[in-house]
């Protein structure tokens, strides 16, 4: 109980090393989420959308993708960005940049693999009618957009979640160096094996505090509440 | 205005839709009639380019543009009146589009949900949207696919007076899927019976009831009540 009340006291006092790990982690994981959405979202239509040679193909190798284990990408953007990998002259290796990297190999597949999935859900069908009435390209993809708006705040929120509760990945390439790298998800690992409990709760608490927050902000452009009559 | 030569189109070995020659003259009512998988929404996806033939041609005379209801529409999450006016684009003048519009409404009887989401309509509703926002305008060429069959039997009455009083007003030609031999007697002048993707029967409604030539035409009529 003693650790809750501390960790309270961290929240309320505005500790300095507290509130850079959370900038850090926002930071960090806002990047990820909106490159992986930047790529992720119109290659998810583009293949949700239509059907062609070799699509079961694609999304089979997608479905795989989504599931990349975080310390096999960590692994990959290491090997890339080490000295005497072939990007190490970037120097980007224990960089946020280079964390960020990581997160957008692991999240982009997931964004790409559910937006496809989703799309493919009512998409055929928009078409379908607005081929009908005659629309202009760029009057289609609104529609494809705006119609689909609820499922692809849902895909952004599965990356920001993806994103901000990631270990393996950003510690293997961030090295979680204090001031620098260190996120609230290795802060945590980290804490809680030093037995430093108040700091580890604080931010847990924090975490849970801000995927509430995004959340609500997301159902509120999500348009739910439903309108029965 | 339309000509189809040596159509084919295969759905993976099955040949879907095989037409030698068909010719639709301008201004004229058809009624595609037929069971299900007779070809009759392939024959119209073909025609509206939906998809494209595997071989012949679909020829529109000076290529007028096509316009198509699907027989699953999609009413857009705008409201209803929204709807209405996306489809009218940006031929119109603004008052002009609007009043277009609220006679669309008036007309398929959907003043009452004007404001409605139209991806929150029931079957029947999002048909009469599909034919509102299709109708708001004049265009020469009308393809649709089994557009009353969410409709009850009142709705389905008007509707069909609707379609012929556009097609009559504007020399519409009309290309309409229908199950029912009573509604293709209401609105076309020609009747086309498919069966596995070919043209067993191509009259006038009055001949096709009283006298049908082919087997298929036959065993239809016996089998649809009036």
């Amino acid at each position: 109980m003693d650790a809750f009340k501390e960790a309270f006291g961290l929240i309320i006092s505005f500790d300095k090393e507290l509130y850079g790990i959370i900038a850090l982690t926002l930071k960090m994981s806002l990047s990820s989420v909106l490159i992986s959405c930047l790529i992720g979202i119109p290659a998810g239509v583009a293949i949700g959308s239509r059907n062609f040679k070799g699509k079961g193909l694609l999304m089979k190798i997608l479905h795989t993708l989504m599931g990349l284990p975080p310390v096999v990408a960590g692994l990959i953007v290491f090997l890339l960005l080490s000295r005497s990998g072939p990007l190490g002259s970037l120097k980007l290796l224990f960089t946020v940049r280079a964390m960020v990297i990581a997160q957008v190999l692991l999240i982009s597949p997931i964004v790409t693999g559910l937006t496809a999935s989703l799309v493919a859900v009512k998409t055929p069908t928009i078409l379908e009618t607005a081929a009908g009435l005659r629309l202009s390209r760029p009057t289609k993809l609104k529609l494809i957009l705006s119609e689909n708006k609820a499922p692809l705040i849902s895909v952004v929120l599965t990356g920001f979640g993806r994103a901000i509760s990631e270990v393996g990945a950003i510690s293997l390439v961030g090295g979680n160096i204090q001031h620098r790298t260190r996120a609230m998800t290795t802060a945590i690992v980290l804490e809680t094996g030093k037995g430093n409990f108040k700091f580890a709760i604080a931010l847990g608490f924090i975490l849970i505090i801000i995927a509430f927050v995004i959340n609500s902000i997301a159902s509120v452009f999500r348009g739910e509440g439903y309108d029965y009559a | 205005m339309i000509t189809l030569e040596n159509l084919k189109k295969y759905a993976g070995q099955r040949l879907i839709v095989d037409i030698d020659r068909l010719h639709i003259k301008e201004g004229q009512r058809i009624a595609l009639l037929g069971a299900n998988g007779s070809g009759k929404s392939t024959l119209l996806k073909l025609i509206s380019s939906v998809i494209k033939p595997d071989e012949g041609q679909i020829n529109i005379k000076k290529e007028k543009p096509v316009y198509y209801m699907p027989q699953q529409s999609y009413g857009f999450s705008s409201g209803v009146y929204k709807n209405i006016l996306l489809a009218l684009g940006k031929d119109f003048k603004r008052e002009e589009r609007r009043q277009m519009a609220a006679a669309a409404l008036k007309q398929f009887g959907l003043e009452g949900l004007k404001d409605k989401r139209g991806d929150r309509l029931s079957g029947g509703e999002t048909q009469r949207l599909a034919l509102a926002r299709l109708m708001a305008a004049p265009h020469d060429l009308l393809l649709l696919d089994e557009p009353t069959g969410a409709m009850d039997i009142e709705a389905e009455k008007a509707v069909e007076k609707a379609i012929v009083d556009y097609c009559k007003k504007n020399s519409t030609t009309l290309i309409m899927a229908t199950h029912s031999p009573r509604q293709a007697l209401e609105i076309a002048d020609r009747l086309i019976l498919m069966h596995e993707g070919s043209v067993v029967e191509d009259t006038s409604p009055a001949k096709l009831i009283e006298s049908p030539q082919s087997q298929w035409g036959k065993v239809f009529i016996e089998h649809k009540k009036f």
